[in-house]
């Protein structure tokens, strides 16, 4: 198979072709062309395969090629790193704002099933019981007491009367 | 009681007319966008795990794994943001459908309360259930145009936040094929220490001098050179057969690297399907549209689709 390897048959040829292709791995990493500094550390494992015969020189020359595909594929990793990190700062602003949208979002829906109402509703359930369940251990000389839970027992019955007006306007 | 029951039925057809606009009607169904995003988050993940373990698998590229793997947490972290909030839209649609029933189940609750209290109310009766029918369908309608108006806040808010995260997804591909491409080149010099450079210059040197003695013409060959033409022959075959081996090495660090940019190609044409549909039911919530429920179903089915795809590359 033709490539631009086949018609090299010098040292001199190896080296000139090594050259070649620094330089243009140089010029890419200078116009921040990662496509082209990627195709020429390519170029670069093959010339490491392609090179002979595998004399002292010839090794040498492989030797730069290895050097500089480890600078390319150093520099490669670093700065595509670089980039996913410097957007990661937005990311971590962005994820705040998410996570306070999604709670008053939450807290919507929570307020629409009317959920502190029920509780309330609930929890005057309990303490109604709770009284009744004291009222029947009173004795007639709780008198004074007996009426405080019956007033209890009577406010409870306004607020009940004032939950149900406010369905349909608002959350209790 | 009569009079309170003709102020309740009054108030419900002055609601009626007060929600025309957005007609009564539910709220869109925003549970497409939610799966898209479950699966999207998921499609996200996959591809940093799989970036990362690439890095991590080569030494001389793992001081890089950490540094990425901690930038790719945020980007899950923002994902997950985004399941939390998709499935408190959800939450609010649900709400809103829930609304009259729990409006009922509060005037129940609160009849079990007089009742514990044995206290008689005064206005049971029939009427007390008809007021609080009445009163659950007002709240069901105010919950309606509450909902629909807290969906319209959320998706109104959270779309910059949306559109933000897709561009920083969209802007990471190309430098996640950068990684892949660094961890590529990286395996096939590790080939090339392995033994591939020694058996591939061999060769070249050997098929050099093959090609030039086969210009010649095997009848124009001297003895010499067709004894030479028999030896390197004999030489080269133990050395193509391991280079035919180190080729199909290379092929399958190749196939892996290839699967890893398409999960990447992936994610990228995925994020703007995800953006795409959180845009279009906010546009329909606020033009008062209904929303392309097709096309938001279409995502989903993409993304998931991807989702299959990404843990079929993975058994790769």
């Amino acid at each position: 198979m033709a490539n631009e390897f086949n018609n090299i048959k010098t040292y001199d040829g190896w080296k000139s072709k090594l050259q070649e292709i620094l330089k243009d791995a140089s010029s890419a990493a200078a116009k921040d062309d990662a496509d082209g500094r990627q195709a020429a550390a390519h170029r670069l494992l093959e010339f490491v395969r392609k090179s002979n015969p595998n004399t002292a020189e010839i090794r040498a020359l492989d030797d730069l090629a290895n050097e500089a595909i480890d600078t390319i594929v150093s520099e490669t990793a670093a700065d595509a790193n670089g980039e996913i990190a410097r957007r990661t700062g937005a990311l971590t602003a962005l994820n705040k704002r998410v996570d306070s949208i999604a709670a008053a979002a939450s807290n919507t829906a929570k307020s629409i099933r009317l959920e502190r109402a029920h509780r309330v509703v609930d929890a005057m359930t309990e303490v109604v019981r709770a009284a009744d369940d004291l009222d029947s251990v009173l004795t007639d000389d709780d008198e004074v007491l007996r009426r405080k839970i019956k007033k209890i027992a009577g406010a409870l019955l306004e607020l009940r009367g004032e939950v149900e007006e406010s369905l349909g306007r608002r959350d209790a | 009681m009569r009079k309170r029951l003709w102020s309740c039925l009054s108030l419900l057809a002055v609601l009626c007319l007060t929600l025309a606009p957005i007609g009564c009607t539910a709220l869109p169904d925003v549970t497409p966008f939610a799966t898209s995003s479950r699966e999207f988050a998921s499609a996200v993940k996959v591809a940093g795990k799989q970036v990362r373990e690439d890095l991590q698998s080569e030494p001389s590229l793992a001081q890089h794994a950490s540094t990425f793997a901690t930038s790719w947490d945020e980007r899950n972290r923002a994902m997950n943001g985004m399941i939390q909030y998709s499935e408190s839209l959800v939450a609010i649609v649900q709400a809103t459908k829930d609304a009259r029933t729990q409006a009922k189940a509060l005037g129940d609750k609160l009849e079990v309360l007089a009742g514990a209290a044995g206290i008689v109310n005064p206005a049971a009766g029939a009427g007390v259930a008809v007021g609080i029918d009445v009163a659950s369908f007002v709240y069901g309608q105010i919950a309606l145009v509450r909902g629909a108006a807290s969906l319209e806040e959320a998706m109104t808010r959270a779309q910059p936040v949306v559109d933000k995260i897709a561009e920083i997804i969209t802007q990471d591909a190309p430098n996640l094929r950068m990684l892949v491409g660094a961890v590529r080149i990286k395996r096939e010099q590790n080939l090339n220490s392995d033994g591939w450079e020694e058996v591939s210059s061999f060769l070249a040197g050997v098929n050099t001098r093959r090609t030039e003695l086969r210009n010649k013409g095997l009848q124009a060959l001297s003895p010499a050179e067709r004894s030479e033409l028999a030896e390197l022959d004999r030489l080269a075959a133990p050395a193509e057969r391991a280079n035919e081996k180190f080729e199909a090495l290379d092929q399958a660090n190749q196939e892996k690297a290839r699967a890893t940019l398409e999960l990447i190609e992936a994610v990228r044409s995925g994020v703007a399907k995800w953006s795409a549909a959180h845009r279009s039911v906010a546009d329909a919530l606020r033009e008062r549209q209904p929303v392309s429920v097709e096309s938001l179903i279409d995502a989903a089915v993409e993304i998931r689709d991807l989702g299959n795809r990404i843990k079929e590359l993975r058994r790769k």
